[in-house]
């Protein structure tokens, strides 16, 4: 058998060998498979995992070669990135399952299953021939690769690297650290499931003393017992059971990110079979069975409802017809759960079930039941969409059959009138907390005044005012309702209202969200791409420029998000074909004007959208106007203002004037208004780009309004003049207010997110950063206190769930006539809570009271006037 | 005759008292199945020969047989392992019992190993 570098430091902790594929490997130590199971899941694991293949593939064949020999797209790969990918045989089976790593440019790793390693070579040597400039190195005994999983292994990691940065926080993500002077190469990838999971490549001179390192930390050796039983509870395939060379690859649920069709991998082994597997698949998730003998089996997992234990080949029936057979089970832990939505928490006490992966006809479906014959007897089993969750970082959590099949509960009838008496008095109590009881922080809201409040719920609210430009009538506007000569003024005076406030020529006020107002402009841009060829499929947009919603940007500019249905696929990468700005390696809250540039000589982008919802900087929008204009790159340089678009002006950013095309923006953040949208230009009517404004105007309506709620559109019109007339005063005291705010938290002890040497902010923002996960914890408290504040994920965390800073804004509460002495105040406040755990919601609720008069409005008796005189009889 | 307490080859003990014998697992074989899920109980009221399977364990490891040490009548099992299959971890001389039977012929009691032999012969 052959032993691996740690061989001596699994016998002297205990563990019990065996030989695995010819490797003599521990099984499990001396806590036994099961507390292995469940530390990795809630502390840390620690996997040697030396006896995998490892294979270097380089030459200017590599590429070609892996397109043909690998089922995924390896050109799709950039250097610090990885995939799952499947060494295919020609009928469509696998060979063997694999992870392609890039780390180095020109190089690639491929590492490969213990037990299939010779017969890999074999294979890629047998298919190799045609390519000249390709080296495939055997690099198994030189390489070492161990494996750290479990919602500790992040901080375990930081604390033993001295140069380089974990990947980003990103499964497939990779990167290059030093752990003192050895260079370890680590990537987001495991076998286990758990969000937070490192797999590490180094010299095998290494390996003893990053393990013992690695375990001094508090991680647990983990052995292949448990390694079993974690890829089971995580649905994941092990090549022998669910994967072999009989077995469609389709069969297998993984195999979606694992096969690409891209015209970049020209001609593939198996690929005939593997298309005809994909078509079918495509069918057999709508129903439909038409192609069921391309693929009549697909891979399931299954819970065993009765108390039972399904293990390999035990067969599988659905009423009482044979359907499949079971391909690895087995009985597993897992943690309890308590608490609901975002304050789920694994408790102490663990429980086992009895779960199994099954190959069964295609047609089973998830929920369906179905009976595991067990020596003999036939046991109730239900077959699950999943049985363990990633999505939380940084737990995972075991799903049961018991949560699945919860029923909604039934609408109880109620006495209306008792429902409505209660609704009224919550609804009082809930203003007056957040009113007047409440610190308000949360930097995406604001309160209206009075008297734009009063406005709002006036007539016109509850009519209709469509209106069409119509080039038969000198292009004016064609009302299609009566009675709306009130509110065409008013629409007309609010957009004078902004091109005053913008210096701009063209506004569209009738977007009732910031978010619509951007689909609007992607609808209108894509719109005007397309304005000679109509016939034909639209073109998307080609190629974007973001901020990633990690890094602070909005959900309406990611793929996912509002720009979905309006970006271009990329052809190499086979995603989206958006880019995002790069940080600056000192300050993740600033864009990196220099790498910025490189990236657009590379990309190319024809839009770039400036904008954050986690925003401490001014946008550089002039440098890259400037920069676009000397490389004579023609783009669209779109700044959704969201946050920031109360504070246009000289105290923060002129966007016009700095060289953005489009503006679009939330009326409801720091700008005072009622919550809608706005999208705005400066083009002249001659210029080529006008075509382009037009073609946003006209995706508004008929596109994305019919009514456009003209209560708040009266609203913002009076907003609007409060907003020209105090903005001076108002944004000059946001700013100040923010980085007096910021500087206070930092002399109290908490640590800012930004740049100190300009007091953190530029903008209405500060990032409080409170540590890995804690935000959440850390934004309720604060709530108890009556303070409220948004949990928010930095770049560093793998998403919401792991948040890892408060983000906090000062426009309400400057609004409200705090100033920097009262922030001061207020910092030592949030810190005793914080840092101390004191208990300050009367002082809270009495510092309010302080700040309860609107400040930057006008006269707020005349808000009552209006009040008295809509509900006068 | 006083208690006495027999091995078999396959980690089984059982506790003889005049013709009957209270049959379970072994200390040395808990160790081995690992965390115990589950018993499946031999039918009580079955004859059996000496090595025949009566029962299986599970465990996260796999599926043990449990072996009779003797031939005989199974009289009674214990019916609290069903639900608390942890008994046999944690008491698996006592509280862990398995299955009691009546012994059909005391001679095949001379093939079991007593303590010692049993010891010698698992290392």
């Amino acid at each position: 058998m052959l032993k691996t570098t740690l061989y001596e430091k699994h016998v002297e902790l205990g563990a019990k060998m065996v030989d695995f594929g010819g490797w003599n490997m521990p099984l499990y130590y001396k806590d036994g498979i099961v507390k292995e199971h469940l530390e990795t899941r809630k502390t840390a694991g620690l996997f040697d995992v030396s006896h995998m293949g490892r294979l270097i593939i380089k030459g200017n064949d590599a590429i070609p070669f892996l397109q043909k020999v690998l089922t995924n797209n390896a050109a799709s790969l950039q250097v610090g990135e990885s995939q799952y990918t499947l060494i295919q045989n020609e009928s469509g089976g696998s060979i063997d399952d694999a992870y392609l790593y890039y780390f180095t440019e020109g190089e690639y790793i491929l590492v490969v299953n213990a037990s299939n390693r010779e017969k890999d070579v074999e294979h890629f040597v047998k298919n190799s021939r045609s390519f000249k400039e390709l080296e495939i190195i055997d690099k198994t005994f030189d390489i070492d690769m161990i494996s750290l999983q479990g919602p500790l292994s992040k901080n375990i990691l930081l604390d033993l690297i001295s140069s380089g940065s974990l990947p980003e926080p990103l499964r497939n993500k990779l990167s290059v650290v030093y752990i003192n002077d050895n260079k370890v190469l680590i990537g987001r990838t495991g076998y286990t499931g758990e969000p937070l999971c490192y797999e590490l490549f180094f010299d095998k001179k290494y390996s003893p003393e990053l393990w013992d390192k690695i375990l001094s930390k508090g991680a647990h050796p983990i052995g292949l017992g448990a390694r079993d039983t974690l890829r089971l509870e995580a649905g994941l395939p092990l090549y022998g059971h669910e994967l072999n060379e009989d077995i469609h690859i389709f069969s297998s649920p993984l195999s979606k990110f694992a096969v690409s069709f891209s015209s970049l991998k020209g001609e593939f082994i198996g690929k005939e079979e593997l298309s005809k597997q994909f078509e079918a698949l495509k069918k057999v998730e709508k129903g439909d069975y038409s192609q069921e003998n391309d693929l009549p089996k697909i891979i399931v997992p299954i819970e065993i409802i009765e108390k039972s234990v399904a293990r390999r080949n035990d067969k599988i029936f659905k009423n009482n017809r044979l359907i499949g057979y079971v391909t690895s089970g087995t009985v597993v832990p897992y943690w309890e759960k308590e608490g609901e939505g975002i304050s789920t928490r694994l408790t102490d006490n663990y429980k086992f079930r009895s779960i199994c992966l099954g190959i069964v006809d295609a047609g089973i479906w998830e929920k369906d039941y179905v009976e595991v014959e067990v020596r003999d007897k036939k046991v109730k089993a239900i077959v699950m969409p999943y049985l363990l969750r990633s999505e939380a970082p940084p737990y995972s959590y075991a799903i049961t059959s018991s949560e699945i099949l919860i029923e909604k509960q039934k609408v109880e009838q109620g006495n209306i009138k008792d429902s409505l008496q209660i609704l009224i008095k919550k609804a009082l109590d809930n203003n007056l907390w957040r009113q007047k009881e409440c610190i308000n922080l949360i930097p995406s809201e604001m309160t209206p005044s009075k008297l734009v409040k009063a406005l709002s719920i006036s007539d016109p609210s509850g009519r209709y005012a469509e209106h069409k430009k119509v080039k038969a009538y000198s292009g004016l506007d064609v009302f299609y309702y009566q009675g709306v000569n009130f509110i065409a003024e008013v629409e007309e005076l609010l957009k004078s209202e902004f091109m005053k406030y913008f210096s701009c020529k063209n506004v569209e006020v009738r977007d009732i969200s910031g978010q619509m107002a951007n689909s609007t402009v992607f609808g209108g841009l894509v719109d005007y791409l397309n304005m000679t060829d109509k016939r034909t499929e639209s073109k998307k947009i080609e190629q974007v420029l973001n901020h990633h919603i990690i890094k602070g940007g909005h959900l309406s500019a990611q793929p996912m998000g509002a720009l979905k249905d309006f970006i271009s696929i990329n052809k190499i990468t086979e995603r989206p074909a958006v880019i995002d700005f790069p940080a600056c390696a000192d300050n993740p809250y600033k864009t990196d004007v220099e790498k910025t540039k490189e990236v657009i000589l590379r990309y190319k982008p024809t839009l770039i959208i400036f904008g954050k919802s986690m925003v401490l900087h001014k946008e550089p929008i002039k440098e890259i106007r400037d920069f676009l204009n000397d490389q004579k790159l023609d783009c669209l340089i779109m700044y959704d203002m969201a946050h920031v678009l109360g504070l246009v002006g000289q105290y923060f950013q002129e966007p016009f004037c700095e060289g953005a095309d489009i503006v679009t923006g939330s009326t409801h953040k720091t700008f005072f208004g009622t919550q809608r949208g706005v999208i705005a230009s400066d083009f002249i009517e001659t210029d080529i780009r006008y075509k382009l404004w037009e073609a946003i105007e006209n995706r508004v309506f008929p596109g994305s309004v019919s009514n456009h709620h003209l209560g708040t559109m009266l609203g913002l019109l009076a907003a609007a003049y409060e907003m020209n007339y105090f903005k001076n005063e108002y944004q000059k005291k946001v700013i100040s207010n923010a980085k007096s705010f910021a500087n206070a938290l930092t002399n109290n002890g908490l640590k800012m997110g930004g740049d100190p040497s300009i007091s953190y902010t530029e903008t209405h923002q500060v990032i409080l950063e409170v540590g890995f996960s804690k935000g959440i914890e850390i934004a309720s408290t604060l709530e108890m206190n009556n303070i409220l504040t948004n949990y928010q994920a930095t770049s560093e965390e793998e998403g919401f769930t792991a948040s890892g800073a408060i983000r906090m804004g000062v426009a309400e509460m400057t609004r409200f006539g705090m100033g920097e002495k009262d922030f001061e105040e207020l910092s030592e406040y949030i810190a005793g809570i914080i840092l101390k755990g004191k208990n300050l919601k009367k002082q809270i609720t009495d510092f309010r009271k302080r700040f309860l008069d609107m400040k930057f409005c006008f006269d707020e008796d005349n808000a009552l006037n209006v009040i008295n005189n809509l509900f006068d009889k | 005759m006083s208690e006495k307490i027999k091995y078999s080859k396959t980690y089984e003990y059982i506790i003889i008292k005049d013709n009957t014998g209270i049959v379970g697992v072994t200390r040395e074989a808990v160790e081995k199945l690992g965390d115990i899920y589950l018993i499946d109980l031999p039918k009580a009221e079955t004859e059996c020969k000496k090595g025949d399977a009566a029962g299986t364990i599970e465990s996260v490891k796999s599926v043990s047989e449990i072996y009779s040490p003797v031939s005989g009548l199974i009289f009674e099992v214990n019916e609290n392992l069903k639900e608390k299959p942890e008994l046999i971890t944690e008491d698996c001389l006592g509280e862990g019992w398995i299955f009691k039977i009546k012994i059909a012929d005391l001679k095949e009691l001379d093939q079991l190993m007593d303590y010692e032999e049993f010891i010698k012969f698992i290392n």
